[in-house]
């Protein structure tokens, strides 16, 4: 009771009440005498503290200011750019464009060419004498796990891909370095195999497996390569216990068709 | 206040930057323009002194309080928001220096001696009407004075705001940092706290 009328009184004295509740606490202050001394103290309290409103002259000047932030060494900071905090999306939106963009250039499957000079060079180094199987699959460790997929082009044939491949494995007499070959994942349609000279085309096959469809005569020095070479056939699906890729060795490239 | 700015207008440096706004003029200052923050500072020069003067008591620490809290408002004039008033702001600079400087303990030691030299200099303002009259004004002032400088700086702050400088209350807000509501609460309870410290001088003088 005592707060709220000293509440009320010094409200009344700094005049921080509407006219209606002055009126109404000016007849409170004369009825009561507690009040009517609240209220006096604190009249008394906003003069006194009015009075000190005078101050003594100071002698601040634009010179001591400025030999101040001299003295600090200041200089105004640029004004930000309200506009600026569009640039930041802006900006993430060209970057994201730019990688969409990129991405599915990057997926697209590598063509591997090899010419057939160069596909002794493929083969591990075995020399004239046959690799073991664990020679073998030790250097087809060393190949990547995921070999890049190779496809067999006809040199100036645009027919569809599986006639193309037909027609390479029928057709196609020369591996020579003015029609090189790519090889692409073949897989095997259950054709049994028949005789036929490889050459290097019956190398790096990483589609794997066997078809029975005649495998195109090769020169000579190809032909020879073949006979004396190891053929490591590499199959797509990995090895179950070591997650290779398997490797199977044939000695007869009459089994063996290369195509796409 | 009219009065006041009228001077203020006629101290100005430049007269196309007289008509200009505190906003305005933040605004050139930030790009570069000294002489725009040196108009803010001749424009504001006496209001920020009088409330350093206030808080502090001592005319010397009064002029360091308002350098310094100009020098800061020209360090942040990138941090100043257009909306608000030029005078809110540089008042609040010089609330946190004046509070930072009551909180070092040696400044503490320092005010008590300046309170009795400032008392002797008030004692010697006066009225020369009468001598018995000026004597109790100067008591009076002088007691006021000390009992002022003895409240928390929260309370000595919106004393000096709402009852000495006579700043409305949503400006007081604005300057603390709270709500209109809130100002005046804090207001009522430094006023009950000054109270209670004069009180015995001011049942003496109602004797």
């Amino acid at each position: 009771m005592k707060g709220k009328l000293e509440t009320n009184m010094a409200k009344l004295a700094f005049g921080d009440v509407d006219p209606q509740e002055a009126l109404r606490l000016h007849g409170e202050a004369q009825s009561n005498p507690k009040a009517a001394q609240l209220l006096a103290e604190y009249e008394a309290m906003r003069k006194g503290l009015q009075a000190l409103a005078d101050v003594p002259d100071d002698q601040l000047s634009s010179d001591r200011l400025r030999e101040a932030i001299l003295r600090e060494g200041l200089s105004p900071q640029p004004a930000r750019n309200s506009g600026g905090w569009i640039w930041a999306p802006v900006a993430a939106a060209c970057l994201g464009f730019v990688f969409l963009t990129l991405k599915p250039m990057q997926k697209a499957v590598p063509e591997v060419r090899i010419a057939k000079s160069d596909i002794p060079s493929l083969l591990p180094e075995a020399g004239p004498s046959l690799l073991t199987p664990t020679q073998s699959l030790a250097a087809m460790n060393t190949l990547p796990k995921k070999a890049a997929p190779v496809q067999a082009i006809a040199a100036s044939n645009e027919r569809p891909r599986h006639r193309i491949r037909r027609a390479n494995l029928v057709e196609h007499k020369s591996t020579g370095d003015e029609n090189p070959v790519l090889f692409d994942d073949y897989k095997p349609t259950g054709i049994r195999p028949q005789a036929a000279s490889l050459g290097a085309s019956s190398v790096a096959h990483p589609g794997g497996g066997m078809n029975s469809a005649p495998s195109p005569e090769t020169d000579a020095a190809p032909a020879t390569l073949v006979a004396n070479a190891p053929i490591v056939m590499i199959d797509q699906e990995p090895d179950k216990a070591t997650g290779a890729q398997r490797a199977v060795e044939v000695e007869n490239s009459t089994n063996v068709v290369i195509g796409g | 206040m009219v009065e006041s700015t009228v001077v203020r207008f006629g101290t100005s440096i430049t007269g196309r930057m007289d008509l200009e706004t505190d906003g305005a003029l933040v605004r050139r200052a930030r790009n570069g323009d000294y002489g725009a923050f040196e108009l803010l500072f001749e424009r504001h020069r006496l209001l920020v002194y009088r409330f350093a003067y206030q808080m502090t008591s001592s005319r010397d620490d009064a002029e360091d309080v308002v350098q310094e809290a100009f020098v800061r408002a020209y360090q942040n004039l990138h941090r100043y928001r257009d909306e608000a008033k030029f005078t809110t702001w540089i008042l609040r600079i010089v609330t946190n220096l004046c509070t930072d400087r009551a909180r070092s303990s040696q400044r503490r030691t320092a005010l008590e001696q300046q309170e009795a030299a400032g008392a002797l200099e008030w004692m010697t303002l006066g009225f020369p009407e009468d001598p018995v009259q000026n004597l109790e004004e100067d008591r009076r002032k002088v007691a006021l004075r000390r009992a002022l400088n003895a409240l928390p700086q929260h309370h000595k702050s919106v004393i000096v705001l709402r009852d000495v400088e006579e700043r409305d209350y949503p400006e007081i807000a604005a300057i603390l940092g709270c709500t209109v509501g809130g100002a005046k609460l804090r207001v009522l309870r430094a006023r009950r706290a000054l109270r209670d410290r004069i009180a015995p001088l001011l049942g003496e003088e109602s004797k």
